[in-house]
């Protein structure tokens, strides 16, 4: 047969009654009855096609598609409440939370024993086991409701040191929250008020000065949770730490600042100074061993100033956690409570110095270790040397200008009181 | 028209037809096409059962740990290789439905999880691996080898994913085994996302079948889920090793309580009876056929009186019965 090239013609449909399948001729005249086949079989194909979609629609929020049937949708809906380790809890308008310096002597009167419940260890008839109670209901006035005297000022002070951990700032109105917050712990029992009061203003005017926000709490306050396993009174600052993060829930940054440093500049702002990423970026000491001074694991060779968390200084010893930046992210956050965990705080080697689990966790826990970096010691915590011509090194040791002056050790010799006035007396006559 | 590299052809030009155009055709198809208007419905149809596979790159990973404890120290028995081949079968069949990617991870002993060495950590260390192996996916869906997906039709996107935060119980206080206390300071389970999808079983955490997102906390989660001061202090109690650890950081750590959801065993991990024996009676950690329940776990299959094969093969017969009758379910009136 000649095939040739098809015309156009022979392409075309026959005609509009052209038979789409072969019917059988039995049946041809049924179907002849409806106006137009085609209806039939457009009517099939939308009944399927819709068939498929309503099942696959229904299907996928159907029982058998998901597990509603087994949750209990009360319990869905109860989420648990934010708080500290306080319920309840006392909402301030100030940026600076401290407590008043004055009820020092006061709190050193009425003794750990009215300021906790206590009970006699069941180990050792010596030692006494306090404990938190939080049974103190807030009342209306966001005051602790109390039935003693309030003229007294044991009671007085006994009250503003229950209600001191309670308090969190929370931004209202026009009060924004501080992107930086100074962080401290003050222990009533190791300083007299006059030397309390120069370290707390220290921090105030600071704080005032740059617009940050400042966070002070007593160590003893912490006393409980360090019995549980007799760690040092250093183990307090993260337990602070940890509340002033709770007490200011927006701002970026926090600094961990010891009651034994001082803040010889006030004018100098944190941000330009440090944090931002081209200050931080040619100060981080990189290749740099946890251990001085030849530790096996080093800081990383390519740590980036924008990934860093967590800023701290070393001196001869290891690392110096009188003064530390740390950020306030889900890093910063998760570092602070697995180092302050009670398996790491319970260990021997770890329970009298917090500095050493810091440092085994740096050495161990390499996405820790890529989001910290160690910088120079006398960016945030310049030594302090009673005598200078002693000390060659000019990278640790105070020298007039710097920013930050840390007077570590001077508890052994009982020294922090004159230490500390030489600074402030400078301080205030140059101003 | 001459070419000169053209082979000479053998028959006269005349009686040849012509060679259809690549246009020429398109043409007929639409002429074809548009005296026929009704296939044009098909098309839609034709899209529905391509969209789920190519409209987005795998965001699921399914790591399968295969050959569970092998090594050295004793041969698998041919029931053994029949229900690893059964299981990664399986896993293979779900992963191409719905466009994941199956990864199946060796989990033979090895001297670097030697017994008070991290033995019972590599969970977390194959998790890390996989993670920089697929950079682009999102969710890792941790399977034991004994698990069997039974409704290979559930989609993960659909199933969990989806208004995830909302779907899971965000503390134990609707279950909870190990009494750990439910209310922690500093847990803000309100701005925090869901980062890990867990079931418990009558003991407590499962972690036979769980899910994890992905993220800044997890990347930090695998890095201190294994500590040696941890580990020296706690590797005779810690039974589970991993699992009792996860427990311990989430009592203690309340950055890990904030982001873990809680779904019912059922949901991911359904036992058969067997497992959990002493509250054979409790419905809340048995498979249902009737309510059609995801996954079955047979967990502690080779222990006691049980079997690995004979439970295996139980459940993939049942599932083949269970397809069966939904084979024509797309047909109105099934």
């Amino acid at each position: 047969m000649h095939l040739g090239i098809p015309k156009r013609s022979d392409l075309r449909p026959k005609g509009k009654n052209r038979p789409l399948l072969p019917i059988p001729a039995s049946l041809r005249g049924r179907f002849n009855d409806y106006k137009s086949k085609r209806t039939i079989l457009y009517a099939i194909l939308i009944l399927i096609t819709l068939n498929y979609i309503i099942s696959r629609a229904f299907f996928s929020s159907g029982k058998g598609h998901n597990f509603n049937h087994l949750i209990n949708q009360e319990a869905l809906q109860t989420l648990q409440k934010n708080h500290g380790l306080y319920k309840h809890e006392i909402i301030v308008n100030s940026n600076y939370i401290f407590p008043p310096t004055e009820h020092a002597p006061l709190l050193r009167e009425l003794t750990l024993d009215r300021l906790f419940k206590s009970k006699v260890s069941p180990d050792n008839p010596q030692e006494k086991t306090y404990y938190y109670s939080d049974d103190d209901n807030i009342n209306d006035l966001n005051e602790i409701k109390d039935k003693s005297n309030s003229e007294n000022p044991l009671d007085q002070s006994l009250k503003a040191f229950k209600e001191h951990g309670r308090k969190v700032f929370r931004p209202s109105g026009s009060r924004k929250s501080p992107e930086i917050v100074i962080v401290t712990g003050v222990d009533f029992e190791q300083f007299e008020q006059g030397h309390l009061t120069k370290i707390v203003q220290n921090r105030v005017d600071y704080a005032h000065a740059n617009g940050y926000g400042l966070y002070v709490r007593w160590i003893q306050e912490f006393i409980p949770t360090l019995q549980e396993f007799h760690n040092d009174r250093k183990w307090a600052k993260l337990f602070i730490l940890r509340a002033a993060m709770h007490a200011f829930p927006q701002a970026k940054y926090f600094w961990y600042l010891d009651q034994n440093a001082y803040i010889v500049r006030h004018d100098i702002e944190l941000y330009s100074y440090l944090l931002e990423s081209k200050s931080l970026e040619p100060i981080i000491l990189r290749d740099q061993p946890i251990v001085p001074p030849n530790g096996a694991i080093k800081t990383y060779k390519k740590t980036k100033a924008e990934d860093v968390r967590f800023m701290i200084t070393q001196t001869k010893d290891g690392l110096n956690t009188d003064s530390f930046i740390l950020k306030n992210d889900i890093y910063g956050k998760g570092f602070l409570e697995f180092w302050t965990d009670p398996l790491m705080r319970k260990y021997p080697s770890f329970a009298g110095d917090d500095k050493d689990a810091l440092m085994h966790i740096l050495q161990w826990h390499p996405v820790i270790l890529s989001k910290s970096a160690i910088i120079p010691g006398r960016t945030i915590a310049s030594l302090h040397s009673s005598n200078s011509a002693e000390e060659a090194d000019d990278t640790s040791f105070y020298q007039e200008g710097d920013f930050v002056v840390n007077f570590k050790g001077c508890d052994v010799h009982h020294t922090c009181e004159l230490i500390l006035d030489s600074y402030w007396k400078k301080q205030q006559a140059s101003e | 028209m001459s070419n000169p590299y053209a082979a000479p052809e053998p028959y006269s030009k005349t009686l040849k037809p012509a060679a259809q155009s690549r246009f020429l055709r398109l043409e007929l198809a639409a002429r074809y096409v548009r005296h026929r208007p009704y296939l044009l419905l098909l098309l839609p149809l034709l899209l529905f059962f391509l969209l789920p596979h190519y409209h987005k790159s795998p965001r699921v990973v399914i790591i399968l740990a295969a050959n569970e404890g092998g090594g050295v120290q004793r041969w698998k028995t041919p029931q053994e290789w029949s229900v690893e081949r059964s299981s990664i079968a399986n896993k293979r069949e779900y992963a191409e439905k719905h466009g994941y990617i199956l990864s199946i991870k060796d989990t033979a002993l090895k001297r670097r999880y030697s017994h008070e060495w991290r033995e019972g950590w590599e969970k977390a260390d194959i998790l890390k691996q996989t993670m920089r192996q697929y950079p682009d996916a999102e969710w890792f869906w941790w399977l034991d080898l004994h698990t069997f997906i039974m409704e290979p039709q559930i989609s993960l996107e659909e199933y969990l994913f989806k208004n995830l935060e909302n779907r899971t119980y965000r503390d134990l206080s609707y279950h909870n085994p190990l009494h750990i206390s439910v209310d922690s300071p500093y847990v803000d389970v309100e701005h925090a996302p869901v980062d890990l999808v867990l079931a418990q079983d009558c003991g407590g955490f499962n972690l036979g079948s769980f899910l994890v997102r992905r993220s800044e906390w997890t990347e930090l989660l695998l890095d201190v889920w294994w500590d040696p001061v941890f580990y020296e202090q706690m590797h005779m109690t810690w039974e589970h090793k991993e699992q009792d650890c996860l427990e311990t950081l989430y009592r203690t750590q309340p950055w890990i309580r904030e982001r873990v959801g809680f779904v019912p065993l059922r949901a991911i991990n359904s036992f058969p009876p067997g497992a959990c024996a002493e509250q054979r009676d409790d419905p809340q950690y048995f498979y249902s056929e009737k309510d059609r329940d995801f996954l079955v776990n047979m967990a502690g299959c080779n222990f006691g009186d049980r079997s690995c094969w004979n439970e295996y093969e139980h459940y993939r017969n049942l599932q083949k019965q269970l397809r069966k009758s939904r084979r024509w379910s797309w047909l109105p009136g099934f």
